[in-house]
């Protein structure tokens, strides 16, 4: 019994200082449930995973600034790296979540929303190629075919660049690949009927958003 | 640096306050009530058959100095307390007759004023609340049923009226009830005695009964010079200051007669620039603000508060109603006019909206963060942050940390006011800020319980009331 409350403890703390975005504590936590001998799937899953869960609720409630939802992602990617290589010798694997290759298209240099998005999928156990910003076409189509990722994002801050996220989905039906990616738009000029009207499968207004429909459209897939 | 408006250079200054010194001792001031007439010429100021004093400019030095340089207005709950500086600015609810809803007005009643001082108690940035009338009692006892209203329904300190000396006498012996007792009444004053000059240049008998009933207990006393601008002052604002200051200084002058060191608060605030085509007297002018601005610098240069009130015209929650009450808060603000009442005030000063005080609620939040100006220190400079983040990074990372704590102070948040993509606007209902504030007060009123006040008192408080019921009833 009193095992079982320590294991609780021990994940109830990581989870709580992934919520208070505090990395050194989460480190320090995730080193201690390892040696504690805790599944690492489950401080993954109770811990770690339950905690980027409740700064995302909180986030979508209008409780907590972006900050604390972005620290909270980072503290979940501190936590991660030093459980990955313990989950790889362990011989486990995680649930897998989805893949997602993001970039800002071409012509558009803007990036803080899109590595917000990143990062978010990120912490939420998406695997996720970020290609930067001003990303040729051919290079988002590649990638594409490359890694088969689940979800494609692709960013555009300015009204002059986000037709071209209509080009690229046109780009994709012709390389015959519309129909096994599925395309998220995003960006301040974008919008639900913009997405809609380009043919995308995906739009949200913000990173946290964004997430919880991706892990739908992933669902559904 | 936090900024402060100045209207007036250090001359300017000195000239309207010796233009008030001269107003007082060549034109005089009349004073209404034989008993104040008297206790002046104890004082050995000079007042003639007419009962106008003529103070000597020395005589008004000397007394304006005996106020204390700050005054502190207590709630029924001590930490409300609202400490007034010359250099903060503090705000309150406004008062009114009438109450809007949507389009229309309709008389207040004594439960709207419950419910009015329920809902400035639960708003934060209310810092003193104020009553509304109960016309639905018999008019003599309003004043005791708004007090009643207020203590029972607020832990802020508030502002009454006091509509004649049987009035104020109650309030007094009601206020004591609250405080637990009249010894403790001098020590926490839960409410103060205001009065304004009839201008130009007459303090009425009640205002003169009322400052000398509250002054044994060191009620503060809030000095008004309430002008009609064009009208009872010159069309001028530097006259209409001079001529308002030498109102409001003569009854500081009057009150520490009374009460050597009564806390007072000069207000020349109030003051209403005159509509000269319809003859209105208006609030929501933005010369009334300039005017509360230039009031603010003078009562700095006594070392007093000062006051002033944020003010519309308009009859509904409209696009002018948010200007002006923005406008006459904000000029006021920035000259760190000590005090500014008028949250939730409409049409005038006659009528409240609670859907208004919302959104004054809001407009407050963002004077608060304008007065706050731009702080420039080593730690708000954020170098080490700027070095962290590096070329292309961004500051919402942990990288940043240390900026994090300044995101409140820094930035603004509203409460009802919109700030979202048409998308989530919709979602949301596609509603006008009007509405979105009527909800807001309605789910206040219905959620938040003001600390109650102790049965015992209540039922004492009652008591007064139908002592001063029977009492009118045998004079009728």
């Amino acid at each position: 019994m009193r095992e079982t409350s320590s294991i609780e403890a021990n994940l109830e703390k990581l989870s709580k200082s992934v919520i208070d975005g505090d990395i050194d504590t989460v480190k320090t936590a995730v080193k201690e449930a390892l040696k504690a001998g805790i599944n690492p799937l489950e401080i993954v899953d109770k811990g770690l995973a339950k905690g980027i869960r409740t700064v995302g609720e909180r986030y979508g409630k209008g409780e907590i600034f972006l900050t604390e939802l972005l620290m909270g992602a980072e503290a979940m990617k501190a936590g991660m790296e030093i459980i990955n290589p313990e989950i790889q010798l362990q011989k486990k694997e995680l649930k897998k979540v989805g893949s997602m290759v993001i970039g800002t298209v071409s012509g558009d240099i803007h990036d803080l929303g899109k590595n917000i998005v990143a990062a978010l999928f990120s912490a939420h156990g998406f695997s996720v190629v970020d290609l930067g910003v001003d990303v040729p076409d051919q290079k988002f189509i590649d990638k594409v075919k490359e890694v088969k990722p689940d979800i494609l994002g692709l960013s555009a801050l300015m009204t002059s660049t986000i037709p071209k996220q209509r080009d690229l989905i046109n780009m994709l039906r012709s390389a015959g690949l519309r129909d096994k990616v599925k395309v998220m738009v995003g960006g301040a000029a974008v919008n639900e009927d913009f997405a809609r009207q380009i043919g995308a499968d995906g739009y949200a207004e913000n990173a946290n958003d964004a997430v919880v429909r991706a892990k739908a459209l992933v669902e559904k897939f | 640096m936090k900024p402060v408006l100045e209207f007036l250079s250090r001359d300017e200054v000195y000239a309207i306050h010796q233009t008030s010194l001269e107003i007082l001792e060549r034109v005089g001031m009349k004073f209404e009530s034989a008993e104040a007439q008297q206790i002046l010429r104890g004082a050995g100021i000079d007042v003639d058959s007419k009962g106008v004093a003529r103070f000597h400019s020395d005589t008004v030095k000397e007394y304006v100095k005996k106020c204390p340089r700050s005054v502190v207005l207590r709630g029924r709950d001590p930490k409300k307390d609202v400490f007034l500086r010359n250099d903060r600015v503090t705000f309150a609810a406004g008062t009114g007759m009438y109450v809007i809803e949507g389009n229309k007005a309709r008389k207040s009643t004594y439960q709207d004023c419950c419910n009015w001082a329920k809902l400035t108690d639960a708003i934060k940035n209310v810092d003193f609340s104020c009553e509304i009338h109960s016309t639905d009692m018999p008019s003599e006892l309003t004043d005791r049923y708004n007090f009643k209203a207020m203590a029972m329904n607020t832990t802020k300190p508030f502002v009454g009226s006091s509509l004649s000396r049987a009035g104020v006498l109650d309030e007094i012996e009601m206020a004591a009830e609250v405080v637990g007792g009249k010894d403790e009444l001098r020590k926490r004053p839960i409410w103060w005695a205001g009065y304004a000059a009839i201008s130009p240049l007459i303090w009425s008998e009640n205002a003169c009964t009322v400052f000398k009933e509250t002054a044994p207990y060191n009620i503060p006393a809030f000095v008004e010079g309430e002008s009609v601008v064009g009208g009872t002052s010159a069309v001028t604002v530097a006259s209409t200051l001079a001529q308002t200051n030498a109102e409001a200084i003569s009854g500081i002058v009057y009150n520490q007669i009374l009460k050597k060191g009564r806390p007072c608060i000069l207000n020349l605030g109030f003051t209403h620039p005159m509509d000269m085509k319809s003859c209105l007297a208006l609030h929501g002018n933005v010369v009334a603000g300039i005017i509360a601005a230039g009031g603010a610098q003078l009562a700095r240069f006594y070392g007093l508060p000062s006051a002033a009130w944020m003010a519309t015209d308009s009859k509904i929650s409209d696009a002018q109603s948010g200007y002006e009450k923005a406008l006459t808060g904000l000029v006021p603000a920035l000259a760190r006019s000590s005090l500014i009442f008028g949250m939730g005030q409409a049409e005038f000063t006659f009528a409240v909206d609670f859907e208004k005080l919302i959104i004054d609620d809001e407009i407050v939040t963002q004077i608060r963060r304008v007065i706050d100006g731009i702080e420039v220190t080593e730690e708000t400079l954020c170098l080490e942050a700027i070095e962290r983040v590096g070329i292309g990074g961004n500051f919402l990372s942990a990288k940043a940390r240390e900026t994090f704590k300044f995101i409140q102070k820094e930035t603004t948040e509203l409460t009802v006011g919109d700030r979202n993509t048409r998308e989530k606007w919709l979602e949301a209902g596609g509603k006008g800020i009007g509405e979105r504030a009527r909800e807001k007060a309605k789910e206040i009123l219905a959620t938040h319980e003001p600390e109650p006040l102790d049965n015992d008192i209540v039922r004492k408080l009652d008591e007064i009331i139908e002592n001063a019921k029977r009492s009118l009833a045998r004079k009728t």
